[in-house]
């Protein structure tokens, strides 16, 4: 009997815990952020929920006279393989056009990716960043492109021989196209007041 | 205790089955997504792909009410709230109420921040928004209530929970309403506190600036316009948009730098918009009218 309520128990947490995660909301994510002086949360700040193989666009106005770091979070199940481009709206100049992550094996550095942490001159962990001064207020447009999931298998490989060299990641064809997956990337700003006001 | 197997055998049968309902959303078995959102009623939850992400009252007086002299006379009276019998000056109204709280906590005035507070927990149960204005908030505000900043932190900290609960009950058309009607008293408090024109006042280019949040604005709106109310506001609003539209955007030269000394990305560059003494006269017109028709619902 004490085997059966364990089977029971695991049944019913194993089931829960799905729910629970799926009750989640996007918005819920910006309670853990909290901006360290003298940068201030911005208000303006947003997770919003999506979807692989789409594209979404964020616009934020930002003030001369201000600073703005802009960080980007995205949930787990998208694997970092998000491309970010950020569009001055003044000068229609793309200032930022990063992937979320590099190919495997490549160590990022600092402005190499918009989702992937960095090791710093003090060997800690960054997450990227983004900081911008207005010279005149304008707006942003933060350009998102969630790639589509893809699912892997890996392969053994031979020589001539037949003897195992190692493996290679293969892409498994998904039937009826590719797997739609959700969840959050959020644009997380925060500001201060700017130390350099006039530019010119 | 004793242990009744069947009933909680029940509950797990029921949440596995709940599970895998909420697995599908997740996208797990999903394969084609138009297909896949309809049968797993995605397109309910979905939110569009443009968002605009839009300053709280609180940022927008960050800016400039400091350097304004505070006045009670601009904010609209408490004793109003009983008058917004319809959901949409519900909203609206909230969102000055909002902005007048703010103004109130950056100006230090901590009676009337705290009447502004009781005002939207009265206004609060009409939008859902009974759980943020909780005895947490409420104690909160009785042991910080003249601590300067943090009555800020409070207003701030107020307004992003209601942002928060709203987006978590999917009523993306309220917060439209209740920023339309928090952006405009902003304004219409900036404008009103400007005693006279000057073509180096800061607080006067900020209302030029605000052009790009108000297109913001304006396309938020435009987004929820078949929900109801929306489409009443936009055409509220649109004598602003005119007004707006007269500002010249002049091309200015460009900065020799593009880093500053901290290593910020200088953006912006090459373009500012100019604001006259008659357009600004013609803006805050506007202002006062669009905001005496708001919170007196006419």
């Amino acid at each position: 009997m004490k085997r059966l309520r364990n089977i029971i128990l695991g049944l019913a947490i194993s089931t829960l815990l799905p729910i629970a995660a799926q009750a989640q909301n996007c918005a819920d994510f910006l309670s853990f952020r909290k901006a360290e002086k003298p940068w201030r949360y911005n208000t303006a700040s947003k997770s919003a929920t999506c979807f692989s193989g789409k594209k979404y666009e964020f616009v934020l106005p930002l003030t001369k006279g201000n600073e703005y770091r802009l960080q980007f979070f995205a949930s787990p199940v998208f694997n970092n393989e998000v491309q970010v481009k950020i569009v001055d709206l003044n000068s229609n100049q793309t200032i930022i056009d990063l992937p979320g992550k590099l190919d495997e094996g490549n160590e990022p550095k600092k402005g190499m990716t918009c989702l992937q942490d960095y090791l710093n001159d003090k060997n800690q962990y960054v997450h990227p960043f983004f900081d911008f001064a207005p010279a005149q207020s304008t707006s942003v447009k933060i350009m998102i492109e969630i790639k589509n999931s893809v699912k892997y298998i890996e392969e053994y490989t031979y020589d001539d021989y037949g003897n195992m060299t190692g493996t290679v990641k293969k892409e498994v064809p998904q039937e009826g196209g590719p797997e739609v997956v959700k969840g959050c990337f959020t644009v997380y700003v925060i500001d201060k007041v700017s130390d350099v006001y006039d530019f010119n | 205790m004793k242990f009744n197997y069947k009933a909680f055998g029940m509950v797990a049968a029921a949440s596995a089955l709940l599970s895998l309902q909420a697995c599908s959303g997740s996208g797990s078995e999903n394969k084609n997504q138009n297909q896949g959102q309809e049968e797993s009623g995605f397109a309910q939850v979905e939110e569009p792909t443009t968002f605009y992400l839009l300053p709280s009252p609180e940022d927008i007086f960050a800016f400039s009410a400091e350097k304004l002299k505070f006045s009670s006379q601009l904010l609209n009276p408490s004793e109003n709230a009983g008058n917004y019998q319809d959901s949409k000056s519900q909203e609206v109204n909230f969102g000055v109420y909002c902005a007048d709280m703010a103004y109130c906590a950056v100006n230090g005035q901590y009676q009337d921040a705290a009447k502004y507070l009781k005002t939207l927990k009265e206004l609060s149960s009409k939008l859902g928004l009974e759980a943020v204005f909780n005895q947490k908030l409420s104690s909160r505000v009785d042991q910080h209530i003249e601590d300067k900043d943090s009555l800020k932190a409070i207003a701030n900290d107020t307004y992003i929970d209601i942002k928060k609960a709203l987006e978590s009950q999917g009523k993306n058309a309220t917060i439209a309403q209740i920023s339309a009607g928090g952006w405009l008293e902003c304004m219409y408090i900036i404008t009103n506190s400007i005693e006279s024109f000057s073509d180096t006042d800061l607080n006067i280019q900020q209302i030029a600036d605000e052009k790009n949040v108000f297109e913001s604005l304006m396309a938020y709106l435009g987004q929820y316009k078949s929900r109801p109310g929306i489409e009443e506001t936009i055409n509220q609003l649109k004598p602003l948009e005119e007004a707006y539209n007269k500002l010249s955007v002049v091309f200015t030269e460009q900065t020799s730098n593009t880093t500053t000394s901290d290593g910020a990305i200088v953006i912006g560059d090459g373009k500012k918009i100019e604001i006259s003494e008659e357009n600004f006269n013609l803006l805050k017109k506007r202002m006062a009218e669009i905001r005496t028709a708001l919170i007196t619902n006419k």
